[in-house]
C-alpha cells in the first residue's frame, strides 16, 4: 500500500511525506494553505476529492478568500467576437501560446431559445445582466451572477418607485469594502420639460430598492451614457462627450460633476476618442483627437484620489505604433482651399490611425498600466511606461469591426469566489 | 534555570534552548502559558511534538522578527522580506511540513502565513492527481462525477 513512500527523496515535491498527509488531514491547516491560492487553481482542485470540493465551495471559504484577495489584477477581457462572447486572456501565455481565448459557459442561466441575455456590466468579477423574453417585452429580469462559481441571483424588479423607462442600470461591488453589492438604476422624470432624473439604489444586504432622495439634472436627455458607468473607489462614473460627466459616491449617496482635463478643439478635428476606465483603483481617461492635418498623441490621464485634477500620465505616439502595425494606417487625400479662389486648392495626404482602446489595466508590476487596443488585425497590450508590447490575439480579416467595438462593450474580468445569495 | 527575562524551551527529544522572553512570546501559545502560570516563566517549558532541529529553526525565525519589531531601523521591512525568502528557500520538504505543523501548534501567525504561502506556491500549477500524490489523498469521485466538475469549470484547460 505504501509503495510511494520515498523518504530518501524528500526534496522532490511529488514524493509523499507523512507530514504532508498530517497537514492535509488537519482541516484548519488545509484551509490556511488553500486561502493562499489563486481562484483558477482552486477551481481545478475541486477535483482532488470530495473533502476539497466541499471546502472550496463553502460559503465560509468563499468569503474568506474574497476578503483576502479583494482586488486581483484582471485576468481577461470579456468581449463579443463572431456573435459569441469570448474571454480574452490578458496574461502571458507561457505554457500554452494557443490558448488565448475561451468561450465562457452561461448554461447556468437556463436561457431558452425564447429568451435573450444582455450583459450590462461586470464589476470585480460579478456580472449584471438583463434577461428578456423575445415575445413579450414586459417579461424581463435583471440578475447578478458569478460566472466563476456559477451562482445567480435575480434582483427584485426596479422601477416600482421611479418612473419608467429605465435609462440605465449599473453594478457596484467592492469586496475590499463589503461582501455585498449595490445596483444603481436611473429613471427619467415624467415631465419632459423637467430635466431631472430619479435614481433607485438596490443593496444585496437588505434585498430592497430604495429611492435616492437627492436631485440630479440630465440637461441633454442623453440616454446612452447611463449604462456605461465605471466603478472605481466606491463611486460610479459616467463619461459624457457632449455635456458634463458625473459620478455618484455610493456611501455618501451624492452625485457630483466629474472635472475634465482641458481639451484642444479646432475646426479640423474630425473624430474624438474618449475612454473612461479604471485600473488598480485609479480612474483613467484617454483623450485622442484625429485632426485632418496632424495626429496629436494619445493622452492617458489618471485622476487624483481626491478628484482635484487629472494628471497626464502617459503619451502614446501613434506614428511609432503605425511603424510596427502598418495595418492601422489609413491615408486620406484632403483637399483644402487656401484662398477665396476656388482653383487654389492644395491636396494633402493625411494619415489616420485605425485603433480603438478597449481597456486599461494595471500591469503585473502593480505600478504601470497596459492599454489594450484593437487594431484591424490584432489586439495588443501596450505598456507606455516601459514600451513593452504584447500581441494578445491575431484576428482574421473582417472578424471584428473596429467601429463596432467600443470600450463600454468590453469588460475586464477577474475570477472570484464572491458569494451570492 | 534561565535568568530573568529569559525562558527555557525544551524540545520533545530533550534539547533545551534558552531564549529571550520577547522571542519566545512571538508564539501565542507560549505567551498564554507564561501569562497564566508563573511557574513556566521560572522553569522549563516543554514543547510537545516538536524536535530540537525544528525548534531551533523556529527560534531562529522568531529572533529575527522579535528584534525587528523592537527596532525598525536596524531591521527594515525589506531586510525581513529577504530573510523570510531565504528562510523558506533553505528548508527541505520534510522540515517545511514539520515547521508548518509546529508554527500552527505554537500559533506563530507570521511564520504560519509564510509557510502556507510557500506550500501554496508549490502546489499552485499542479494537476489534481499530483496533489493527491503529494498529500496521499484517495480520489473518492467516480469518473462521471469528476467529468461533471471539470465541465462546470470553464477555466480548466
Amino acid at each position: 500500500m505504501m509503495m510511494n513512500l520515498c523518504n530518501d527523496n524528500t526534496s522532490s515535491s511529488s514524493s509523499f511525506s507523512s507530514s504532508a498527509q498530517e497537514i492535509e488531514e488537519s482541516e484548519d491547516l488545509l484551509i490556511q494553505i488553500l486561502l493562499h491560492l489563486p481562484v483558477k487553481s482552486l477551481l481545478g482542485f475541486k477535483c482532488v476529492c470530495k473533502k476539497w470540493k466541499s471546502l472550496i465551495s463553502s460559503q465560509y471559504f468563499s468569503i474568506n478568500h474574497t476578503q483576502r484577495n479583494p482586488n486581483p489584477i484582471s485576468s481577461s477581457l470579456l468581449m463579443l467576437r463572431n456573435q459569441s462572447l469570448i474571454l480574452l486572456s490578458l496574461g502571458h501565455h507561457e505554457n500554452n501560446p494557443e490558448a488565448d481565448f475561451r468561450i465562457p459557459s452561461f448554461d447556468f442561466f437556463n436561457i431558452t431559445p425564447d429568451t435573450t441575455m444582455r450583459i450590462l456590466g461586470i464589476c470585480n468579477g460579478l456580472m449584471l445582466s438583463y434577461i428578456s423574453s423575445s415575445f413579450n417585452e414586459n417579461e424581463y429580469a435583471f440578475c447578478v451572477s458569478n460566472i466563476t462559481t456559477r451562482q445567480l441571483t435575480n434582483l427584485p424588479p426596479p422601477g416600482k418607485i421611479i418612473n419608467k423607462p429605465i435609462l440605465g442600470i449599473n453594478l457596484a461591488f467592492d469586496p475590499s469594502n463589503s461582501p455585498h453589492f449595490k445596483v444603481i438604476c436611473f429613471g427619467q422624470s415624467f415631465m419632459l420639460e423637467d430635466k431631472s432624473c430619479q435614481l433607485e439604489i438596490y443593496s444585496s444586504e437588505t434585498g430592497l430598492w430604495k429611492l435616492w432622495n437627492g436631485s440630479f439634472s440630465n440637461p441633454f436627455h442623453i440616454l446612452e451614457v447611463f449604462d456605461r458607468g465605471v466603478f472605481c473607489n466606491g463611486a460610479i462614473h459616467w463619461l459624457s462627450t457632449i455635456s458634463d460627466s458625473f459620478y455618484f459616491v455610493l456611501e455618501k449617496e451624492t452625485m457630483k460633476t466629474l472635472p475634465m482635463p482641458p481639451m484642444h478643439r479646432d475646426i479640423y478635428t474630425t473624430k474624438r476618442l474618449r475612454f473612461l476606465g479604471q485600473s488598480g483603483g485609479y480612474l483613467n481617461l484617454i483623450d485622442f483627437e484625429a485632426n485632418l492635418f496632424h495626429n496629436p498623441p494619445m493622452d492617458i490621464y489618471e485622476m487624483k484620489k481626491d478628484y482635484s485634477e487629472w494628471v497626464l500620465k502617459y503619451r502614446i505616439d501613434l506614428n511609432e505604433l503605425g511603424l510596427l502595425f502598418p495595418e492601422m494606417i489609413k491615408e486620406i487625400q484632403v483637399h483644402s482651399q487656401k484662398t477665396e479662389d476656388e482653383h487654389d486648392v492644395s491636396v494633402h495626404i493625411s494619415k489616420h490611425y485605425l485603433c480603438s482602446v478597449l481597456s486599461v489595466r494595471r500591469a503585473v508590476d502593480g505600478e504601470s498600466v497596459e492599454i489594450i487596443m484593437l487594431l484591424p488585425q490584432h489586439i495588443i497590450a501596450y505598456n507606455p511606461m516601459n514600451n513593452c508590447l504584447r500581441v494578445l490575439l491575431w484576428l482574421d480579416k473582417g472578424t471584428i469591426q473596429l467601429q463596432d467595438h467600443k470600450w463600454y462593450d468590453c469588460y475586464q474580468f477577474t475570477e472570484t469566489l464572491s458569494w451570492l445569495n | 534555570m534561565a535568568s530573568k527575562g529569559n525562558l527555557t524551551l525544551k524540545s520533545c527529544n530533550g534539547k533545551e534552548f534558552i531564549v529571550e522572553e520577547k522571542v519566545a512570546v512571538m508564539s501565542t501559545t507560549i505567551k498564554n502559558m507564561v501569562d497564566v502560570d508563573d511557574s513556566f516563566a521560572q522553569g522549563v517549558i516543554p514543547i510537545i511534538g516538536v524536535d530540537g532541529k525544528i525548534l531551533a529553526k523556529l527560534i531562529e525565525y522568531c529572533k529575527e522578527h522579535a528584534e525587528a519589531d523592537e527596532d525598525e531601523e536596524v531591521k527594515s521591512e525589506e531586510y525581513l522580506k529577504k530573510f523570510d525568502e531565504k528562510f523558506v528557500d533553505e528548508l527541505n520538504l520534510n522540515d517545511l511540513y514539520d515547521l508548518l505543523k509546529a508554527s500552527n501548534y505554537l500559533e506563530i501567525t507570521k511564520l504560519l502565513n509564510l509557510l502556507c504561502q510557500k506550500v501554496a506556491s508549490m502546489i499552485k500549477g499542479k494537476k489534481p492527481e499530483e496533489i493527491r500524490r503529494i498529500f496521499n489523498i484517495k480520489n473518492d469521485f467516480t469518473p462521471e462525477e469528476e467529468e461533471e466538475i471539470n465541465r462546470q469549470n470553464p477555466w480548466a484547460f
